[in-house]
């Protein structure tokens, strides 16, 4: 006889309620581990102590833990009489329920008629019976501190944790390197949106993270000019380690992709992102193709070019280098090999060896991509070949599965891209960094003096690059400022680096570019001056006269040419190979026109909205051209410190 | 076995109404110690004996001769002195005549044959004497020369020891304690019940008590106790607590480890199951609980756990180290 059904219910929900009770207070205390392990975590993750791929793996136990305490204390097992003791003592019922289920287990012979009335008397009591009163849930005693730690974390979470710099003072003797707070301010910007941007890659926010923290220490005049070029040279190196040795190769396949898919109408957005080697785009656009394959009912004859178009996409490889890349390895192994069984070498010897031994590293790398990089586009075709089979089989679902398939493919590559992308231009910005630092540096040894600033000597330089931070932020006067002359080494105590340069600047400006001409560098004004009020923008070639003579003798600089590099690609007075115009043509609608916004930022600076798109395009295009265009070095980095300058400002 | 014909549910509830009736009985004659009272019913149903331990004028012997009117049963007081022999209280062989006047021994039966005997002061007589008492609690009988006479059922003795004056005296030896079923500590009364004492004593009218059970009743009761049915766990918590009482058990508490010398025998388990079954039944229950079970055992137990000297030179209370074996012992399955 087992227990009667009355009182076995009962003892059931009992017995329930103990587990949940168990399963709540272990969740809760496995729930306290948990937090501390994830607040653990978090302040590694905050002080840059652990990466975020490695944090995953730990934030995910540490929220496993409640879940495992739960499932724990469910499972244990409750003690056979217990539930039915809780249930006499909750109701006075002198272990008459107990006794029952006591009783109840035992076989029909062993029972004696007492047993039997026992198991009837606690019979008699069970409609009265409570298990929520034998077993009432209570919270659990941890839950408090649970949840202050939970907040606790959160906040830690959400909160940037200031990181406790080593004040190291500085020691007699060290210059600090001094920027304007605009300058640094400048490369602090575009840090802050990587770093705070959660779609940014680890390395990249690792690498943005290293270079906020120069920058952090330049504002607080903590570095000297070797010290500053030494971390630069530090990031520049670890920045080239990262980014793929041969970005060509990507780009070359998609493209090679790109041309093959172009005859199909159906993927002609696709295409032109794959020509573009836009791999976000292409993406995009691989996986609007396949929702339309999906939805829609192409014609056969559009489908069939789809197919046609995917096969030669599938079966057309791109070159195999990796033959090139082994035999070249061999090369550059057998020559260092050589160099090395030399007894005495040369420094100049010893140099070309470490060279060779940087080539080397640098192929053994590239070998390595191009293979990964084979086996992500070895995979993207297998997508496209099986997509393409599946049209043949005129399975359009299934063909759809496969391009979205593709399209992850294509994902990881966007994602490696723009990761590429933002390290490229980090490494620009470096680059700009440095040149400020050499520009600095010329400027101090010219007149011998460390004051802030850039573009002026001492004082004057100092307030003039304020003056324009001021105009450019909006505020200040903006009448009767002369107009901007680049490249004429102009006023007293001019910087060397930049003479020479900046002439004939201004693609993309307002107005006219010459052929061969001597151009001003115009900023809201016309050509030869006008009314308008016009900005003169520091450092990019002060104009003589109009009140701007110089106290002193006049100096010169070191003339035209001399510490230009030697790579440029013709006279340095000019400007070789042919230019070609670009104008960058308005939109109707309303608003000011592109003209009359120009016009106006000398007036009202840079802070408006409208500047900033005018902005926008007109860098994007000059950054286009230095990339494609063969300019000479000098130039790129002076048209980006242009644009630096003229960047738009918070309103 | 008891009365198979009757249902158990009939059989408790006779058995909780007599016992409410000697109760009520007893009750008019005695204020209070209701305690008392359930411990020597408890006693006389078991079928053991009680030992009464409380200053003198506490009632002791009016309870008890209460006890004896109400159930019907013949009643002997010994008053144990130093030099009460063993046949005084057992009997003895005297020369008689017979009715044709030959000279004959005839055994005269001594006060230990009654139904219940009260042995007050049992520690102020020599071990012989309490030797002899023991041995007729022991045995329900009395051997004089060859030949054997049987104590009629039921039969109940409730001995007494003075607290105060105990030098000079013969304190019962812990071998003979452990023949007791209850070891029974009367207290004083409340104010109230002082005054309920005075109003019935020192008043004119003098309460008569009738008697509510016969001697064959109480037997039936008997058997009926011994039917009460006690789970497995019940009788392992009560082993528990026994073991509990034994310093070099594990489960034993600090308390026992250093101030007890021996701890109870398998007698204390079976008396505290014993009156456990029969508190069940005054309840009106059909199975032990282990309520039962903690409500017997003080008295069940007090007197036979021996302290040791620290024990006795700290001046520990028994109770104290029977309160604290009831803390630490958790119940079977709890």
């Amino acid at each position: 006889m087992s227990l009667p059904a009355e009182l076995s219910r009962h003892v059931r929900a009992t017995a329930l309620r103990i587990r949940l009770q168990r399963g709540l207070s272990a969740a809760v205390i496995l729930a306290l581990a948990g937090l501390g392990l994830a607040a653990f975590v978090v302040a590694l993750l905050k002080t840059d102590a652990l990466a975020d791929a490695q944090a995953i793996p730990w934030l995910a136990a540490a929220a496993a833990l409640p879940l495992l305490g739960l499932v724990v204390g469910l499972a244990r097992p409750v003690r056979p009489l217990l539930p039915a003791k809780l249930l006499d003592r909750a109701h006075g019922l002198d272990d008459r329920v107990t006794n029952a289920a006591s009783f109840a287990a035992l076989p029909r012979d062993e029972r004696t008629p007492f047993m039997d009335a026992a198991i009837d008397d606690a019979r008699a009591h069970a409609s009265a019976l409570r298990p929520n009163r034998a077993m009432p849930l209570r919270v659990p005693e941890g839950v408090v501190p649970m949840l202050g730690l939970g907040i606790g974390v959160a906040v830690l979470a959400f909160v940037e944790v200031p990181r406790f710099i080593e004040e190291r003072p500085l020691s007699g003797g060290i210059v600090p390197v001094l920027l304007h707070e605009d300058d640094l301010d400048a490369f602090d910007s575009g840090l802050r949106d990587l770093i705070d941007d959660p779609e940014t890659p680890d390395d990249v926010r690792r690498a943005a993270r290293e270079f906020n923290r120069l920058i952090e220490d330049l504002a607080d005049e903590r570095l000297d000019r070797a010290e500053t070029l030494r971390r630069i040279a530090e990031l520049e190196r670890r920045l080239s380690e990262a980014r793929p040795a041969d970005p060509d190769l990507l780009r070359d396949s998609l493209a090679q992709l790109g041309r093959d898919l172009e005859r199909a109408s159906l993927a002609d957005e696709l295409s032109s992102a794959l020509r573009d080697a836009d791999a976000a785009r292409a993406e995009a656009e691989m996986r609007r193709l396949a929702e339309r394959l999906r939805t829609e009912q192409p014609n056969r004859a559009e489908l069939e070019r789809l197919r046609q178009a995917l096969s030669r996409a599938a079966e057309n490889r791109p070159e195999d280098r990796s033959e090139e890349l082994r035999q070249r390895e061999e090369e550059v192994n057998r020559l260092l090999q050589r160099q090395r069984e030399k007894q005495q070498a040369t420094p100049q010897e010893r140099r070309l060896l470490q060279r060779r031994q940087r080539e080397l590293e640098r192929l053994r790398r590239e070998h390595q991509e191009a293979s990964e990089r084979q086996r992500q586009l070895d995979r993207l075709q297998r997508e496209l070949s099986e997509a393409a089979e599946q049209l043949n089989r005129e399975q359009q679902d299934q063909a759809a599965q496969d391009l979205d398939q593709g399209a992850q493919d294509l994902n990881r590559m966007a994602r490696e891209q723009m990761s590429d992308d933002e390290m490229q231009r980090m490494q620009q910005q470096l680059a700009q960094l440095r040149e400020l630092i050499r520009q600095q540096q010329q400027q101090q040894a010219q007149n011998g003096q460390g004051q802030r600033g850039q573009g002026g000597q001492g004082q004057q330089g100092q307030s003039r690059m304020d003056r324009f931070v001021l105009r450019a932020r909006g505020q200040g006067e903006g009448e009767g400022m002369p107009i901007a002359r680049p490249g004429q080494g102009g006023e007293q105590g001019q910087q060397g680096g930049q003479q020479g340069q900046g002439q004939g600047q201004g693609q993309g400006q307002q107005g006219q570019q010459g052929q061969g001409q001597q151009q001003m560098l115009v900023l809201g004004g016309q050509q030869g001056g006008g009314a308008d009020a016009i900005l003169e923008i520091p450092g990019m070639g002060q104009q003589q006269g109009q009140g701007q003579q110089g106290t002193g003798p006049a100096r010169q600089g070191p003339g035209a040419g001399v510490g230009h590099d030697p790579t440029m690609l013709d006279d340095p007075t000019h400007l070789g190979g042919s230019r070609q115009t670009v104008r960058v043509e308005g939109r109707q609608g309303e608003g000011p026109t592109r003209s009359e916004v120009i016009r106006s930022s000398a007036q009202r600076g840079f802070a408006s909205r409208d500047y900033r798109d005018v902005y926008t395009d007109y860098s994007g295009h000059a950054e286009e051209v230095l990339e494609q265009d063969e300019v000479p070095p000098g130039y790129r980095s002076y048209v980006r410190r242009y644009f630096q300058l003229i960047r738009p400002r918070d309103e | 076995m008891a009365d198979q014909a009757k249902n158990p549910g009939e059989l408790v509830k006779a058995f909780q109404r007599d016992a409410q009736k000697v109760r009520a009985e007893v009750g008019k004659m005695i204020v209070g110690q209701e305690d008392i009272l359930d411990g020597v019913l408890t006693c006389l149903v078991a079928g053991g004996h009680a030992l009464l331990e409380g200053v003198p004028g506490l009632g002791k012997t009016m309870l008890v001769r209460s006890v004896a009117e109400a159930l019907h049963l013949d009643f002997a007081r010994i008053q144990f002195t130093p030099d009460l022999m063993p046949a005084d209280i057992l009997g003895t062989t005297v020369i008689a005549e017979d009715a044709s006047g030959h000279k004959l021994f005839e055994f005269r039966p001594g006060p230990v044959f009654a139904h219940v005997v009260l042995a007050d002061e049992v520690n102020r007589a020599t071990p012989k004497t309490q030797s002899a008492l023991l041995e007729v609690m022991q045995e329900h009988s009395v051997t004089v020369g060859k030949t054997t006479h049987k104590l009629e059922q039921p039969y109940f003795v409730l001995a007494t020891q003075n607290p105060l004056e105990m030098e000079g005296t013969y304190p019962l030896p812990e071998a003979q304690l452990d023949r007791f079923l209850f070891k029974l500590q009367v207290e004083f009364p409340s104010h109230d019940e002082l005054h309920a004492i005075l109003d019935r004593t020192t008043g004119s009218e003098k309460p008569t008590l009738t008697p509510v059970l016969e001697k064959a009743r109480i037997l039936e009761m008997r058997a009926v106790a011994r039917d009460v049915a006690v789970a497995r766990h019940v009788s392992d918590y009560a082993i528990r607590i026994l073991e509990a009482t034994h310093p070099e058990r594990p489960s034993a508490p600090d308390l026992v480890k250093r101030f007890v010398r021996f701890g109870a025998s398998p007698r204390g388990a079976q008396a505290c199951l014993l009156a456990a079954k029969i508190q069940a039944l005054f309840d009106g229950r059909f199975a032990v609980s282990a309520d039962d079970v903690r409500k017997v055992a003080r008295p069940a137990l007090r007197h036979r756990v021996i302290l040791n000297f620290e024990g006795e030179a700290e001046g520990v209370k028994t109770d104290a180290i029977l309160d604290r074996i009831l803390e630490t012992v958790r119940e079977t399955g709890a």
